[in-house]
């Protein structure tokens, strides 16, 4: 059975070979700041520079080889970006602006360029917008596509910020405003959010125009929610969110059979209604140590309406546990999340630097060992 | 009366919020009253309807930004001893971190508690946090961090406050996802402070005067 088929079993809630390990994926890899560290690990002396906004996305062959990964990403292409003086890295697509802090590109509100707009001619002057026509989203995308698909493996479309229109929203106006504009001023925020979503949407759909036929499962992104709960209550997740994100995977449906995923950090228990009115079919990163994200009770309430791609926490156990408890955290999880299947074994985000490369290994190996089917009981 | 400005504070009702503080400072009352019994209260009730799930991150934000707005009114009408504020909290996001949302939150809901608050921003180098403590007077340190990679960091700098003689009546508080109660107290820590509300009780026992109308 190729990994295809098998995710293709599991994600229809059947049992199959085994648990699909789901490694490689922008939110499901190692921060580039401890790649190096894992290279070594693993005895891989040459390897590129590390790429990513948060996780690696181009891990060497060899690499996800040894943690048994059965993915392989598709990344959509993107403009250059650019350093300004004041050291920021300026985003290419949407003028959103990054800055490197520590081990990490970050988004602090107080540099966001829509920070101070009041009006919609304020967002209409703002100077970076997408534009669709550019040929680097699409560049060679189909004949990687294809090639990635021969292999057999399952092929992650990521459209990266073309499929995130609420990560965007907060790095053009800061998080707080994000959260208030809808009840300050509505016609701000559905005008911002509408454009987001138009440009988004656009590319989008070029681009599966491209790819789609070659994927088995393409990724959204739209963090709303914190360790404790959601960020915003479900009723505004519908008013306010549902019909943005509703727009690009309606759209997505159209033109691509591959299962549609949603990342979402954090205790997003009681917004689940609200992504299943979506469409969603896969959450990621099910982060397991946050409020009412436990392994049983989102199989026990969604075992049979969603995939859970994720899982294993990197909060505490990873980075803090010895091997023998990182082995018997997976083969937990796998047993409460893989039984009847519909579980991508994954880390529930990017491998963090502050995690011993032996239990990065001792993990994937232990869901290689545990995952097959029939899993073991007890 | 003072019930109506705790309501519309609790209900977010930003116009009519004002609206009270401006007929209540007419009609002669109290300005500390009004912090104390109108907006604290008020604000109060926004914490625990946060924290039994009926409010979210806008309504937080919101009511801080009222609060705020009616602070601002009532201030240059309160007498000068009454300005006096509960003591000075220091506020940051440690080395390597930027996250800052929750730390905001803290400040704006401290300030609005009375607390005078100097808030350090984000990636907060050590020896900034201890210099700020010193220059300021602070009787509290804050401390937030979002990653697992960087609380560690808040162990650091407590361990710096604590070489320093003069600074041995500063209290330290923390705050953060990846933290608890335990890890608070494992590092040093005087409190946890685990939502805005929580910091702000925490604050209150720490170094604040009991609130003169408490909940």
């Amino acid at each position: 059975m190729t990994p295809r088929e098998n995710f293709w079993r599991v994600v229809n809630h059947q049992e199959a070979e085994r648990v699909p390990i789901f490694w490689g994926g922008t939110n499901s890899s190692i921060v580039p700041a401890h790649y190096e560290a894992l290279c070594q690990e693993l005895g891989l002396d040459e390897f590129k520079v590390p790429l990513g906004d948060f996780g690696t996305v181009n891990l060497h062959p060899l690499v996800k080889e040894r943690l048994h990964s059965d993915v392989e990403l598709l990344l959509i292409g993107a403009p250059p970006r650019r350093r300004l003086e004041d050291g920021l890295i300026e985003d290419g697509m949407w003028g959103f602006r990054m800055k490197e802090v520590g081990f990490y590109r970050t988004f602090p509100d107080q540099i966001t360029p829509l920070r101070r707009a009041r009006t919609i001619a304020d967002i209409e002057a703002h100077p970076v917008w997408p534009d669709p026509d550019d040929p680097v989203y699409y560049l060679k995308q189909s004949e990687r596509a294809r090639k990635l698909y021969d292999t057999g493996r399952i092929v992650l479309g990521e459209a990266s910020y073309a499929g995130a229109p609420f990560f965007i929203y907060p790095w053009l106006r800061g998080v707080d405003q994000w959260m208030m504009d809808p009840y300050r001023d509505p016609d701000f925020y559905h005008h911002l959010a509408q454009k987001i979503t138009d440009f988004s949407r656009v590319i989008l759909e070029r681009w599966l125009d491209e790819v789609g036929e070659w994927l088995d499962v393409l990724c959204f992104y739209d963090d709303i929610a914190m360790q404790t709960g959601p960020m915003v209550s479900l009723e505004h997740y519908r008013r306010f969110i549902l019909p943005y994100e509703k727009q690009l995977t309606d759209l997505a449906r159209r033109l691509t059979g591959a299962k549609l995923s949603l990342h979402c950090c954090g205790s997003c228990y009681d917004l689940l209604p609200g992504f299943l009115e979506v469409g969603y079919d896969i959450l990621n990163p099910v982060q397991t140590r946050a409020k009412n994200m436990e392994a049983w009770r989102l199989k026990r309430d969604y075992g049979r309406k969603l995939v859970f791609y994720g899982g294993l926490d990197i909060q505490r156990l990873l980075p803090f546990g010895s091997v023998e408890e990182v082995r018997q955290g997976v083969r937990d999880l796998i047993r409460t999340l893989g039984s009847g299947g519909g579980f991508l074994f994954a880390t529930s985000h990017n491998i963090e630097p502050d995690t011993p490369p032996r239990n990065i290994v001792a993990a994937f190996d232990a869901a290689f060992e545990y995952g097959r089917y029939p899993l073991q009981a007890g | 009366m003072v019930d109506n400005l705790a309501r519309a504070v609790a209900e977010l009702k930003r116009e009519e919020s004002l609206a009270e503080v401006r007929r209540l400072l007419q009609a002669g009352r109290d300005p500390f009253d009004l912090i104390e019994r109108g907006l604290m209260p008020g604000l109060d009730l926004v914490g625990e309807r946060f924290e039994r799930g009926e409010y979210f991150l806008p309504q937080l934000l919101l009511a801080g930004q009222v609060v705020e707005e009616c602070s601002a009114l009532i201030r240059p009408r309160l007498a000068s001893d009454q300005a006096e504020t509960k003591g000075t909290v220091v506020l940051g996001t440690v080395a390597g971190d930027v996250h800052d949302l929750g730390k905001n939150i803290v400040g704006t809901t401290l300030r609005s508690g009375g607390f005078r608050v100097v808030d350090l921003g984000v990636d907060v180098p050590r020896p900034e946090f201890i210099e700020a403590v010193r220059r300021e007077g602070a009787s509290l340190l804050g401390m937030s961090a979002l990653l697992t990679t960087t609380m560690v960091e808040m162990a650091q700098v407590i361990e710096a406050l604590r070489a320093e003689p003069d600074l041995a009546g500063v209290r330290v508080m923390v705050g953060g996802a990846p933290l608890d109660e335990d890890y608070a107290a494992r590092i040093g820590a005087d409190a946890f402070g685990g939502n805005a509300r929580q910091a702000l009780l925490r604050a209150r026992e720490l170094i604040g005067r009991e609130p003169a109308c408490p909940q």
